[in-house]
């Protein structure tokens, strides 16, 4: 680790090192206050079991191994140490005398019980409490101590005993401040609403307040109505010094001297203000309003909440990089320790009891507590200690967070219901969970689990102090670590405040509890007419180089959506087919299914071709026209941009298109993009496929009716897979059907994206008997069909015909029984026996969105007997066997319940 | 009811030798006869005669095509090689094309129904009729014709009224906007290949076409002779037939070829029929 130096580095432990010693001093100063007052041995053997630990800690090179530097100013700052013991209280052990600090070793033996039962080391530890070093030993190490802070923070002014002393006096007395704070505040909201009005308040980490700096700010917003919609943005100056509250609102920073006005109803107050921001000021007791001279044209912003379980996991398509989810778990670990006592969250410290606002762009990750802005209460809560079944919440938490999706609800509930179960499933939860390289992350969550176990007593000081110095030493201070060792030495709470996503968008926010109020705005993925073409995405008018992110992620503040992420991951991206051996008996079981598709299409009727040229695009390895079955059907193919350049030499695209043009209508024609050399997808040019899709999307390009996406990735990751992203909205706004693979990993890791996209139709595989293949994943998603054992237009060395499994091979064949669909609808003006309804022409555009067509799908493809089920296993034979009379009746009473765009 | 017009596709390139292309060999795409999806060892279970026309002396002449007359099959096979695509609108038709071939041949059977059944029979047939389900045809080489020592000779740079002479019809083009462009160019730049062979030049094909088992009563087919049972596979009770002979544009379409008129001029000129592939851009 020499080796590893340099400002970058060396910022990164000194982020580390403060964490630590903030810890470190905070304990010391408690235990000491403590032990001074008990004298007991139990309280004496702890104070300086917390000062050893560190002691060793150094020793063993756990901080020093980071940065020489480092490692030479911890050495002087043990000898220091050890010098204010020289005046002869501790006298050294035999057993220590050649330890490089003998008394310091000699402290810690008698800790660790080494020489336990030993009156006179207890003696010596008791002693040690006295100890009245001399003034040169105590000016030696407040030099080390000064050394070391201007090392840690980079600033010759600051010091390290303010940092120190601050921070958990602050932390303490935040919570209480708050409560103070929105009582004296609810005094002023005299209106007649039902229920009381909220305060969302923004955490942060607090880690800055010094004792110097008399106030706090905290940022937050104000309800407006209880009941309906609205917030205001404030920021809220607590001052730490007095005892008595007094804080301002105001929000930003106005150069213009404001005048003050009385209020007295908050709730006109701020529904009548016409500004961005509402500026109050509180002073004692009385609530008063700033009024800037300066104009303020702006409107207040659309403010709506939305729970951390909708904003991060369930509506979010975009993942949120490693550095912001290590960033959101430092703040919500640091706010934990402010708010773990009631009343703060009663909807619990989960992922539904937390919260982040968003305006009509994008969603902020600063985590959000909503409370109730009520009177003071008789006592207040003094309930801030951390508990081990709080502990077990923040690791199910950060584990979610690292996930970026909620663990098993089922199995929460069922295993909350007992802490040794609860932990239990945990502990298989973070095992189960692919961790990559982020080790410290994981290390964060099981030291969670861990503390969780210790002891804990109801009201003992030393316990809690012991758990909350655990808490901050083994999980603040490890996703610190890592963190920093991302970004650098820029502050989680600056770099939380840049962190967004784009916003999300639901017809109801589950996490929504009687007494919170929050916008929503039904989501719509349907339009009444084919759009016309919008214009084209701004990353495809202008085709910027574009290169997998493979280091750092800049850490700079973002403006809006753009999340970091630390690679592409490539051994996440694949075709979807499987590596399974396939066996005679589901050759002959999809032989059948194929033999049942022959049947029934021999006796219908061949479908009337219409004016309109169904077209399906297929991105894949590309299409190997020599095949002999595929260059019989060359007229229905076209290669984009050019045959040369869409040769497959991996087999899966040809195998893709083979389905396709044996099972779609014969008058449907396929175009084929090559978005990879394989079907594992190395070297795969993201921009490619977005250019890909966006060709195929849009009359100036070639525009067809479906795409087929037999790829996908594990993760959806910015900046990297944005362009596609973008490229798929670009597709649906043009009316282009998206068909994607699910994915092989079974229920493992869940549907791949960008089958997971709403506005996508994600495929599934079965066996031909209609049951979900064991590997494919898509539990929750609907449209299931075969994918085992499915055949392809190649042979083996023995010419017998190679057949494949995975949802690669479904999505195909989904994708032909869709186009089946649609031909028979754009035939329908060649029916002459068949009355067609006059809003037919309406409804029709409705087919080319996901909803509808995953409807009509599910419903005219599927086995009358299987409609109930939530998951449709679709095929031809349903459609194809019955009355176009029906067929269409169906249809269109199917698109008429799809909502218009 | 099958013609007595015998349909000749034409070779895709000038440089297949006759090895390449096998009498009796199964091929999956009409227009690429040298890929066969039988057994190399098909052909020798050929069990009726094998005619080999004798030689013919000399032939040569321009490639023309008009409307009046009929090309003969080698003048389009070199038309075609020559300056691809289809005939009736070259793109190069102020060109003059004279060629020459020293000898021709052809060799051709009539299959018998236990062929058809072997053929039907051979594994690569059967996985390729499988891919395609009920009415998966495929092709029997039954015809080959084959040429000598063949002189080609392109002359390029000719005016309209040297091209026109070739027969060809040219599109007159009307400009009302701008100069009306002519260019007449006095010089001619003349290209000349030998191509020693022998070469295929044109071959003949016999359709074979899967059927489910009880639906050929059904079929447009109805001439076809059932050959074979169960050559898709086991598990598929399908059967192979012979489909009708007769080769129309409209079976063509499928293979973006056209069919044209013209001269066997090795056999007698005896009418035939000539199918041309169409340039896949």
């Amino acid at each position: 680790m020499a080796s590893l130096q340099g400002d970058a580095v060396l910022e990164r432990r000194v982020v580390l090192l403060r964490a630590i010693l903030d810890t470190f001093a905070s304990a010391a100063a408690k235990r000491y206050e403590h032990a001074k007052v008990a004298r007991h041995p139990t309280k004496i053997r702890m104070f300086w079991g917390d000062i050893t630990q560190q002691y060793q800690l150094i020793l063993e090179g756990q901080w020093s191994r980071l940065c020489p530097k480092n490692n030479e100013l911890l050495i002087g700052l043990l000898g220091a140490l050890e010098s204010i013991f020289r005046g002869g209280t501790v006298s050294i052990a035999e057993e220590c005398i050649n330890a490089s600090f003998p008394r310091l070793e000699t402290l810690r033996q008698i800790i660790n019980g080494v020489l336990a039962n030993d009156t006179a080391g207890l003696s010596h530890l008791l002693r040690a409490l006295d100890e009245q070093p001399a003034q040169s030993s105590r000016t030696n190490l407040m030099e080390h101590l000064r050394q070391l802070a201007d090392v840690l923070a980079g600033d010759e002014q600051q010091s390290i005993e303010a940092e120190s002393t601050v921070f958990p006096q602050v932390r303490r007395r935040l919570a209480p401040f708050l409560l103070n704070m929105l009582a004296v505040v609810s005094n002023h909201w005299t209106c007649k609403c039902a229920l009381p009005h909220r305060a969302a308040l923004f955490m942060c980490t607090h880690r800055h307040v010094a004792e110097e700096d008399s106030t706090v700010t905290i940022h937050g917003l104000l309800s407006t109505k209880a009941n309906e919609i609205g917030w205001h943005a404030t920021s809220m100056n607590v001052d730490t010094k007095r005892s008595q509250v007094r804080t301002r609102f105001d929000l930003p920073a106005s150069t213009s001297i404001p005048t003050r006005r009385k209020i007295r109803d908050l709730c006109s107050t701020i529904e009548n203000s016409a500004t961005q921001t509402l500026k109050l000021d509180l002073d004692g007791r009385k609530l008063l309003q700033l009024m800037s001279s300066a104009k303020d044209n702006s409107s207040p912003p659309d403010m709506e909440l939305v729970s951390l379980a909708n904003g991060l996991f369930a509506l979010q398509e975009t993942e949120l990089g490693i550095a912001g989810k290590l960033c959101l778990c430092i703040v919500l670990s640091y706010s934990m320790l402010d708010f773990c006592g009631e009343p703060w969250f009663p909807a619990g410290w989960t992922n539904s009891g937390i919260h982040f606002f968003q305006d009509n762009k994008v969603l902020r990750l600063r985590p959000m507590l909503v409370t109730p802005v009520q009177p003071a209460r008789d006592t207040l809560s003094t309930n801030s200690v951390v508990m081990p079944s709080l502990l077990l919440s923040h690791a199910a938490l950060m584990m979610e967070i690292y996930r970026q999706s909620p663990l098993s609800k089922y199995e929460l509930t069922r295993a909350a219901e007992n802490r040794i179960t609860y932990r239990a499933f945990l502990r298989s939860s973070l095992q189960d969970t692919n961790w990559d390289v982020h080790e410290r992350f994981k290390q964060a969550v099981q030291s969670c689990l861990d503390i969780s176990e210790m002891e804990w007593v109801c009201g003992d000081a030393e316990v809690e102090g012991r758990l909350d110095s655990a808490f901050c030493q083994r999980v603040i201070g490890m996703l610190l670590s890592d963190f920093t060792a991302i970004c650098g030495a820029i502050e989680p709470d600056v770099f939380i405040s840049s962190l967004c996503l784009p916003r999300v968008e639901s017809s109801s926010d589950n996490s929504k509890t009687p007494q919170l109020s929050v916008e929503v705005r039904p989501r719509i993925n349907s339009r009444v007419t084919r759009p016309t073409p919008s214009p084209k995405p701004a990353h495809l008018r202008a085709h910027s180089p574009w290169k997998a992110s493979g280091g750092r992620p800049a850490v700079e503040p973002r403006e809006s959506g753009r999340s970091t992420v630390s690679s592409l991951g490539l051994s996440y991206e694949r075709f979807f087919d499987t590596d399974e051996v396939v066996s005679v008996e589901q050759i002959r079981e999809s032989g059948l299914w194929f033999q049942r598709f022959d049947e029934v299409k021999a006796k219908m009727p061949r479908m009337t071709a219409s004016s309109h040229q169904l077209k399906i695009a297929i991105l894949d390895t590309g299409i190997d026209l020599e095949n002999s079955w595929l260059s019989c059907h060359a007229r229905r193919i076209r290669c984009w941009p050019d045959a040369g350049s869409c040769k497959d030499t991996d087999g899966h695209g040809t195998d893709i298109a083979y389905l396709l043009l044996r099972l779609a209508p014969e008058d449907v024609h396929i175009r084929v993009a090559k978005i990879a050399q394989s079907r594992f997808l190395r070297n795969v040019d993201i921009l490619a496929i977005a250019k890909a899709i966006e060709h195929f999307s849009d009359h100036r390009g070639e525009k067809v009716d479906i795409i087929n996406l037999s790829f996908g990735f594990a993760i959806y990751k910015t900046p990297e897979l944005r362009p596609i992203w973008l490229a798929i909205r670009y597709a649906r706004d043009n009316g282009v059907l998206i068909f994607a693979a699910a994915g092989n990993e079974g229920a493992n890791d869940g549907v791949a994206w960008p089958a997971k996209l709403s506005d996508v139709v994600c495929v599934s595989a079965a066996n031909s008997y209609g049951r979900p293949a064991g590997f494919s994943s898509g539990e929750g998603h609907r449209v299931w069909t075969l994918g085992v054992s499915t055949p392809t237009c190649r042979t083996d060395d023995k010419q017998r015909i190679i057949h494949r499994s995975g949802t690669s091979f479904s999505t195909p064949i989904a994708v032909a029984i869709a186009a089946t669909v649609l031909a028979f609808m754009e035939g329908l003006g060649n029916e002459k026996d068949l009355l067609v309804p006059q809003d037919c022409e309406d409804l029709k555009s409705r087919l080319w969105t996901k909803t509808g067509m995953e409807r009509v799908l599910c419903r005219t493809c599927v086995p009358s007997e299987s409609l109930e089920h939530r998951l449709s296993y679709i095929t031809h034979v349903p459609f194809l066997t019955m009355s176009a009379f029906s067929r269409l009746g169906i249809i269109l009473n199917e698109l008429r319940s799809v909502p218009e765009g | 009811m099958a013609s007595t017009r015998k349909t000749y596709f034409l070779a895709p390139s000038w440089d297949i030798g006759p090895a390449e292309i096998a009498l009796g060999s199964v091929v999956a795409n009409p227009k690429v006869p040298h890929r066969p999806l039988s057994a190399g060892t098909l052909p020798d279970d050929i069990d009726s005669a094998i005619v080999n026309t004798p030689p013919a002396d000399k032939c040569s002449g321009f490639a023309k095509l008009s409307g009046a007359w009929s090309l003969g099959l080698f003048a389009t096979f070199v038309h075609f090689v020559t300056l691809g695509g289809k005939l009736a609108h070259s793109r190069k038709s102020a060109s003059e094309i004279r060629y020459s071939c020293d000898t021709m041949g052809t060799r051709r059977f009539v299959p018998s129904s236990t062929y058809v059944t072997k053929a039907a029979h051979d594994k690569g047939v059967q996985a390729f009729l499988s891919m395609g389900g009920p009415g998966s045809e495929v092709f029997v080489i039954t015809g080959i014709k084959t040429g000598y020592n063949i002189t080609i000779t392109t002359s390029e740079g000719k005016d309209v009224a040297s091209a026109a002479q070739l027969g060809v019809d040219i599109p007159i083009i009307q400009t009302t906007v701008g100069p009306k462009a002519e260019h007449r160019s006095e010089s001619q730049q003349e290209h000349r290949q030998h191509i020693e062979g022998p070469i295929v030049f044109a071959y003949q094909l016999e359709r074979l076409r899967q059927t489910r088992k009880g639906a050929i009563s059904n079929s447009e087919h109805t001439s076809g002779a059932m050959l074979g049972q169960g050559a898709t596979g086991e598990h598929h009770d399908n059967q192979v037939e012979i489909a009708d002979t007769e080769w129309t544009s409209v079976a063509l379409e499928g293979l973006q070829s056209a069919l044209v008129k013209g001269i066997d001029e090795h056999e007698d000129e005896q009418d035939c029929s000539i199918v041309v592939p169409d340039i896949v851009e």
